[in-house]
């Protein structure tokens, strides 16, 4: 083997890659061979320093990156598996977020909750309902008409009872006199009577609306029947 | 001379044919099985960053290539036949990805600037202990005589390059790096030669056999 061969080689022999035979002849020929004895001394030493950047660390970020990548890359192997384990990485991650979403408003939600309780409790018994229930406005179904003042002289007649017709506003828009004892001087006083007098219309369902009052007028008194 | 040389070699060639060990790792994995990735994880993890630090002589873009690499494996591990070992085709993945983030630099990041002073190397509250079996000089020298073995390495030419790591490094056979890098085996071997000459020329002078220091006792004055 010349020296050539040698040189070409020398890196197979140093690693031991080289077949058995041509090992042996390029080991003898390194033995007898002072200048490719000192080329393969070369070339292992180059060899030896490159080894010793070999043990390098990676750096812990990495490693860490590293798990992060293959929990979520094995999650997601996991999920697609069957369509069983797909729903329920689905649910899971539904679930997650909805955590996730919920998780910093409970304390707040369950504190404010709790505060307003509180308060209003300790503030409730200061509070005072008041209500004017002198003016309050009747809501039955109908009230009756009714005479809100009443002129202060009555009808000459011994007794006669007069149907007046109340309107909205509380005026008189009719009357009759049922009893049938019309006459001009009771018309005269029915008239002054409905001049001077004044009534309060009837209401349904809190509204005025038409209604209907009897008077009756007797030589001593006025009866009034809505 | 020659047999001194073969003491110091202590490796054996390895078959490339995946052993029981990868196919059941691979099978584990298609599983989703968390100890199976946990094993991955320590089994590649310190070799594939090496590897890609070697390549790259940068350790944010060797970060960036790690963590493609084990995508693609963890996402492509179905398409795992068996037909090499687990290792050299993960090593191919990690010569691709580092081949495509070189194209990748010089297109886009040649004329960037790193915002951090120094690589993200720390190694935990173990590391800022003292070594106690050598001292800062030994250490000072060590440091200085990587970084110079790395400029050198990072100066030659790529294909070289790639064959040396492979070979030194990540201590692949030769029919190995030539199913890696998918070349034959005299290429192979040309090119790790060419690459430990070019790299022995580049530390010419600047960083000799070592002799031993010596400090020589003097008599006070």
């Amino acid at each position: 083997m010349t020296c050539e061969e040698v040189q070409n080689s020398v890196s197979a022999f140093i690693d031991r890659q080289l077949p058995g035979e041509e090992s042996v002849l390029v080991s003898l020929h390194v033995a007898g061979c002072r200048r490719c004895a000192h080329l393969a001394e070369r070339h292992n030493y180059t060899r030896n320093i490159v080894r010793e950047l070999a043990n390098v660390q990676p750096p812990v970020r990495l490693a860490f990156k590293l798990r992060v990548l293959a929990s979520h890359e094995r999650r997601r192997r996991l999920s697609q598996i069957s369509f069983a384990a797909r729903v329920r990485t689905w649910s899971e991650e539904a679930r997650l977020v909805i955590n996730n979403l919920m998780k910093p408003l409970a304390l707040p939600f369950a504190g404010g909750l709790l505060s307003a309780l509180f308060l209003f409790g300790v503030l409730l018994p200061t509070f005072r309902f008041e209500r004017d229930i002198t003016n309050d406005v009747p809501t039955a179904f109908y009230t009756q008409a009714s005479v809100a003042e009443m002129a202060p002289f009555g009808v000459n007649d011994a007794e006669t009872i007069v149907e007046l017709t109340i309107d909205q506003r509380g005026r008189i828009t009719a009357y009759c006199v049922p009893n049938g004892q019309d006459s001009p001087q009771l018309d005269a006083n029915i008239a002054n009577m409905m001049w001077y007098s004044t009534f309060t219309p009837a209401t349904w369902f809190g509204q005025p609306t038409l209604g209907k009052v009897l008077v009756s007028f007797r030589r001593s008194r006025i009866i009034v029947r809505g | 001379m020659a047999a001194s040389i073969l003491h110091l070699n202590s490796d054996q060639n390895r078959e490339t044919a995946p052993d029981w060990e990868d196919l059941e790792l691979a099978e584990a994995l298609r599983q989703g099985s968390e100890p199976a990735y946990e094993k991955l994880l320590e089994r590649f993890q310190q070799p594939v960053y090496g590897l890609a630090l070697r390549l790259l002589s940068d350790p944010s873009d060797a970060c960036d290539v790690v963590q493609e690499v084990f995508l693609k494996v963890f996402r492509n591990i179905d398409h795992f036949r068996g037909q090499s070992s687990l290792k050299t085709w993960i090593y191919r993945i990690t010569v691709n990805e580092a081949h495509n983030q070189q194209r990748w630099f010089f297109r886009h990041r040649n004329r960037e600037i790193g915002l951090e002073d120094e690589p993200d190397d720390a190694r935990g509250a173990a590391a800022a202990f003292p070594d106690a079996g050598r001292s800062p000089f030994d250490y000072v020298l060590d440091q200085e005589k990587r970084a110079l073995i790395e400029e050198a390495l990072a100066r030659i030419n790529s294909p070289f390059r790639e064959a040396v790591v492979l070979r030194d490094i990540a201590g692949l056979s030769y029919e190995e790096i030539a199913e890696v890098l998918q070349i034959s085996l005299g290429t192979v071997k040309s090119r790790i030669l060419r690459g430990r000459e070019a790299l022995r020329e580049k530390l010419v002078g600047r960083l000799e056999p070592l002799t031993a220091l010596r400090l020589m006792p003097k008599p006070a004055e």
